[in-house]
């Protein structure tokens, strides 16, 4: 099969798929401990999702002729490193919130690259519905959470967390600045945190 | 009361590990694959413990006898 793909997309789309590979291991190891109830359940179809994201992005590379590229990292890795270990359920969500959002932010962006391969946009396309319902269950869980952690300490995380995703967010860029320049993408960053 | 035997034997069953390499002066990171099998074993404890610890709590602890403090210190309170 000719390979329909520049080379920096194939990277690009296979940094997708490493990002939601370990979103799926670690949401699904987490969900073997944590207590039966709404976060569970939610967090259930969530790994659920980003195991089928996983193989949405590996059968469009495939289609589009290209390979997954193996790769070590992914962004969400970064996190700990910038921000320090989330220390519980809430501070896992706080930063989930704030890696969604990122999410979201990238795939739109990818979205709205001029003469996008039909086979991309439409993997974009059925993975941007699930990742508003992530956003909107974490969302829905940090509200849950008030009584258990305070909305101050809540909302302190989250402003940390998304510190810590413009830092990552940046160097990330700037490692792979000719790529993302490469393909039309460099976006201007959003000052919206909530 | 939260014992630190059955504290370490906790740690060690969810790790997979030998119970003998999980003494109290263990550093935690050298137990763990990665820093998400760190934070996945902390979750795992407070929600079996039905404790909460947050970043402060956890922002000196390295062996697991400091991670035994913190949760016993919680249980207690």
């Amino acid at each position: 099969m000719p390979k329909n793909l520049k080379e920096n997309e194939e990277w690009l789309l296979s940094f997708y798929r490493t990002s939601e590979i370990s979103g799926a291991l670690f949401f699904g190891r987490l969900c073997k401990s944590l207590r039966p109830g709404p976060v569970q359940h939610d967090m259930s179809k969530h790994f659920a999702d980003e195991a089928q994201h996983a193989w949405l992005w590996t059968d469009c590379i495939s289609k589009l002729g290209g390979n997954a590229l193996k790769l070590a990292d992914a962004y969400q890795d970064q996190y700990l490193s910038v921000a320090g270990m989330p220390a519980n359920v809430m501070e896992i969500l706080a930063l989930t919130h704030v890696f969604e959002k990122r999410v979201i932010r990238q795939y739109a962006l990818h979205s709205r690259v001029p003469d996008l391969n039909p086979e991309i946009s439409a993997t974009l396309g059925k993975i941007m519905d699930d990742e508003h319902w992530h956003l909107s269950w974490v969302h829905d869980a940090l509200l849950r959470m008030q009584p258990e952690y305070g909305k101050e300490y809540i909302e302190q995380t989250v402003k940390r967390f998304w510190e810590a995703d413009q830092e990552v967010y940046k160097r990330t860029m700037s490692e792979h600045e000719e790529r993302v320049r490469d393909l039309g993408m460099l976006a201007p960053e959003t000052k919206n945190q909530d | 009361m939260l014992e630190s035997s059955e504290f370490n034997g906790k740690i060690a069953a969810f790790l997979k590990i030998p119970r003998e390499k999980v003494a109290n002066e263990a550093v935690l990171t050298d137990l763990v694959r990665d820093s998400f099998a760190l934070v996945d074993l902390v979750v795992e404890l407070q929600e079996d413990y039905g404790a909460r610890l947050t970043q402060e709590d956890l922002k000196d602890v390295r062996t697991v006898g400091e991670l035994f403090a913190q949760f016993a210190g919680k249980l207690k309170s």
